[in-house]
């Protein structure tokens, strides 16, 4: 037992200082009787004169006495320890791969049994944390009863992204620091991900790997183009991917709307691919793209692309000289370019020169900004290219080479932002998010530089649209992706949640492969998107994690300790209350 | 008849106090007589020994007759009454029957002793009360029967502040009282009263037997707390009295409420007293108390009088009907 308030003890105190009030002697109550004479044969007993008696024995006093100490101890708040109980932290794989089916069961169900069976060997000081691990790490449940937790994992469900590993086994390193005990982990994952650090990883880990090897063909790639010659409609590409280990014969089938285009049967080496590209008639909204026979991985064996209109999405363009913004944003399907207005709803805005304050929501293309979010710190000439982040989309396929920047800006850089385009004197092209909003900086005006002469400028503007708004060139996202809509406008989810987009509109529940559609305050239909798993590059393997065991033996001897001051105080009333009901009956008060 | 009109609006004024169960009414006025209750105590005579009857009274039979009477009153008839005493004139008038009742040359006195004394003032209601009540019960009797009462009230006075029409020199004197007319003074008197003062109750019975010289009834309404009482109950009961002892105690007499540290007053003499009265300090308290009672029980009975104790909680109808009624005081 231990005190959370030793110096309440000192309320004991109380206790002698009653049994000194009761050695005094009380004051005699004085009763007129009718005549002594019945009293006078009393045997008479010789009191003492004496202030001080010795303390008596009575019924009250040690009523008394016990609540006194009883409440003291209330106070000190004392506590029983008890042995620690085990925290267990279940790492759940929510990636698509984990939709893959064995045995008519997927290996998320299987990964749940398994949570379930650890679930049931907790004691009843034990807690469990679950983490669920898709696109992002989400905590199911925190610390929880065998009940709740139970309750949470029956609540789970797959995404159709990849898992965030490495992020979830951050997590739970942090619970393990913040804990006295530390704690036992365990992944429960098919290990379809990269080699995890495990040098900070000082708490007990272990790793079950969940299912075994399918064959699994995939459409791994869909997506659409204006054609370059200028024809009505798009054409669409698809890339089919063998995953398994032996060649397979599929049909591919794709539907323009609700038009069957013809099969194509196609035969796939084991690990081959083969692409495939269809002629999209002009005025098509929905393509979707699917293989058969069905193999282990159904959710990857179907694509949706949404295409959009022409001029379906607006661009602001706030700039004194916009013109060349919006020559090349018109030539990009499905973007319309507006001057000088920042009105919610548009797509991105580009923003050239001053930056107001606040900010247009969503995101944003800034050319040479000046404002609060980015600090000019200086000014450098003649400036060239040397150093490309060619993995970046914004520069995917984009020579710079010859680009020469006469006078750029030089900025205080915040750690949000990415250097896409470096060079000798500072960087020219930088890309990032700042709480949700995708931000693009050009160190630098085009009209300062040659780069509006280049043919790099239109690429790099149509590689900006869609890195700022995915769904101005097809309207297909990746699981996870975060996507910019307006504020109070509903989502229904593939499984058919519907979320509430709040301000300032940034939506991040994409994890679910699937048709999402999206309506506005008026129940109106403002527009519809797919999530494939096509977008999430992802094999269904599954691979085994030695390096995730580290067995550590659990400190012991460490203590809970529970309060029971509450009992006591109860218990202190409870006398109280009982030498009050004895004083009056003694009193005959009652 | 008139007398007895006199009698009916003194009566009108009293209410009914006290309750017939056991227990006082709540609202208790302490008024010392209930109209319903005279009604009931008409039907009531004192019972006398027949050696104890020297003159002619109206109602009580005699071993030596006498000659000489005077008229009283009238009375209705009721079953059991002589015959030869109905007023056929008065039948033949009123077509109701009347009993003559006349009054003894030598009248048959009941003679009263109501204790005065301040511990008489305990009980509620009080043990001093209950005593007016019976001595008003019993003097009604007496003067409905047209015997006499003497009565006296040591250590009484009256209170000035209620009307008296009786002419009392002294709450401790005799006080005579004669016929059915007289009974209103009677209670007015007895009302009147409140304790104030300690005296000794013998030398006022010795003088009862000095002064009439003639051995009646005695009754002694007392607590019994001062032991003055035996050598009057003594000389009475040698002079013929037929004595009987109305033992009052209140409630917190017999059962102590307090407990604990007491520093006990005597009401009469100012005495202190420190007891602690624990459970066994009351269970020898009960065990004297019940030897006490025990022991003036057997005293008055052993020298051949009545003794009755009574509660001051007690219905003095019940007392009356039944208690005294089975000890042979009344009939």
């Amino acid at each position: 037992m231990s005190l959370f308030n030793g110096l309440g003890l000192l309320w004991l105190l109380l206790v002698p200082a009653l049994v000194i009030l009761y050695m005094f002697r009380p004051k005699r109550l004085r009763k007129p009787v009718s005549s002594l004479r019945l009293w006078q044969a009393m045997p008479q007993m010789e009191r003492s004169r004496a202030r001080l008696r010795r303390p008596p024995l009575s019924l009250l006093l040690i009523l008394q006495a016990i609540a006194l100490a009883a409440g003291a101890f209330a106070l000190a708040q004392p506590a029983l320890t008890a042995p620690a109980g085990r925290h267990t932290v279940v790492v759940m794989d929510a990636s698509g791969s984990m939709q893959a089916l064995e045995n008519g069961q997927s290996r998320f169900d299987k990964a749940k049994d398994e949570a379930g069976t650890l679930i049931t060997k907790l004691a009843g000081q034990d807690r469990l944390t679950l983490l669920r691990a898709g696109v992002h790490v989400t905590t199911a449940c925190a610390e929880c009863t065998r009940e709740e937790a139970q309750r949470s994992i029956a609540a789970l469900t797959p995404g159709a992204g990849t898992a965030d590993m490495a992020g979830a086994l951050s997590v739970a390193e942090g619970l393990a620091r913040h804990t006295e005990r530390g704690i036992d982990a365990v992944l429960l994952s098919d290990g379809e991900f990269g080699t995890l650090p495990t040098e900070d990883v000082k708490f007990s880990l272990r790793f079950v790997q969940i299912g075994g090897p399918v064959n699994d063909i995939a459409v791994a790639t869909l997506s659409a183009r204006r054609p370059p010659d200028g024809r009505s409609g798009y054409i669409a590409y698809a890339r089919i991917e063998n995953r398994g280990t032996t060649e397979a014969t599929i049909e591919v089938a794709a539907m323009a709307d609700t038009v069957p285009l013809p099969t194509r049967s196609q035969t796939v080496p084991e690990g081959g691919h083969t692409s495939l590209t269809w002629q999209v008639p002009a005025g098509t909204v929905r393509f979707t793209v699917s293989i058969s026979p069905q193999d282990a991985v159904p959710s990857d064996d179907r694509a949706v692309l949404f295409l959009p209109s022409a001029g379906q999405y607006r661009v602001d363009v706030v700039s004194s000289q916009p013109d060349s913004y919006l020559r090349v944003l018109g030539a990009l399907d499905g973007l319309t370019a507006v001057t000088n207005t920042t009105a919610p709803g548009a797509a991105f805005t580009i923003i050239e020169g001053t930056l107001p304050d606040p900010l247009p929501s969503g995101n944003l293309l800034l050319i040479n900004p000046n404002g609060a979010l980015m600090k000019p710190t200086g000014r450098v000439a003649e400036v060239r290219p040397n150093i490309l982040d060619a993995a970046n989309p914004l520069v995917a396929g984009i020579d710079l080479n010859a680009l020469l920047v006469s006078d750029a800006s030089t900025y205080e850089m915040p750690d949000w932002l990415d250097t896409v385009v470096d060079s000798s004197k500072g960087p020219l092209v930088l890309a990032g998010e700042q709480n949700g909003r995708r931000v693009v900086v050009l160190t630098f005006d085009p009209r300062r530089s040659n780069l509006s002469k280049l043919a790099a400028f239109p690429l790099f503007m149509a590689n900006a649209a869609d890195w700022l708004y995915p769904l101005a060139g097809a309207q297909t996202i990746a699981p996870g992706q975060p996507l910019q809509l307006a504020p109070g406008s509903s989502v229904q989810t593939p499984s058919g949640r519907t979320v509430t987009v709040e301000p300032p509109g940034l939506f991040t529940d994409t994890d679910e492969g699937g048709i999402y559609r999206v309506t506005g305050t008026g129940g109106n239909l403002l527009l519809q998107f797919a999530v494939n798993m096509a977008d999430a590059p992802q094999e269904a393997v599954s691979v085994d994690h030695p390096e995730l065991n580290n067995p550590v033996e659990l400190a012991v001897g460490q203590v809970t300790s529970q309060a029971f001051w509450l009992p006591l105080a109860v218990l202190a009333l409870a006398l109280f209350g009982g030498e009050w009901l004895i004083y009056c009956l003694k009193r005959g008060s009652i | 008849m008139r007398a007895a009109r006199d009698l009916r609006s003194v009566f009108s004024g009293f209410r009914k106090r006290v309750t017939r169960a056991g227990r006082p009414a709540a609202n208790d006025s302490g008024m010392v007589v209930d109209g319903d209750l005279l009604q009931k105590l008409d039907r009531l005579s004192l019972s006398l020994g027949r050696d104890l009857i020297h003159g002619l009274m109206g109602e009580h039979l005699a071993v030596r007759r006498t000659s000489g009477i005077e008229f009283a009153d009238y009375r209705q008839y009721s079953a059991g009454d002589d015959l030869r005493r109905v007023d056929w004139n008065a039948y033949a008038r009123l077509g109701t029957l009347h009993v003559r009742q006349s009054q003894a040359e030598h009248d048959t006195l009941l003679y009263l002793l109501v204790d005065g004394s301040p511990s008489m003032e305990f009980g509620q209601p009080s043990k001093f009360l209950l005593a007016r009540r019976l001595a008003a019960a019993l003097g009604y009797i007496a003067l409905a029967h047209l015997d006499g009462v003497v009565m006296t009230t040591p250590g009484a006075v009256e209170d000035a502040r209620k009307p008296s029409g009786a002419s009392l020199q002294s709450s401790s004197l005799n006080t005579i009282f004669r016929g059915r007319a007289e009974a209103g003074s009677l209670f007015r008197t007895l009302q009147a009263l409140k304790t104030q003062s300690v005296a000794q109750f013998d030398d006022l019975m010795v003088g009862w037997t000095a002064r009439h010289g003639q051995g009646r009834i005695a009754v002694v309404i007392s607590d019994l707390l001062l032991d003055g009482y035996r050598d009057g109950v003594l000389q009475l009961l040698s002079s013929g009295f037929q004595v009987t002892v109305l033992h009052v105690l209140s409630s917190e007499e017999l059962s102590p409420p307090d407990m604990g540290d007491l520093e006990l007053l005597d009401s009469e003499t100012g005495a202190l007293m420190d007891v602690y009265l624990g459970k066994e300090g009351l269970d020898e308290y009960l065990r004297q108390l019940r030897a006490w009672l025990a022991d003036s029980e057997e005293w008055v009975r052993s020298h051949g009088a009545n003794y009755l104790m009574v509660h001051s909680e007690w219905d003095v109808e019940r007392i009356m009907l039944d208690m005294l009624r089975r000890r042979g005081v009344t009939a």
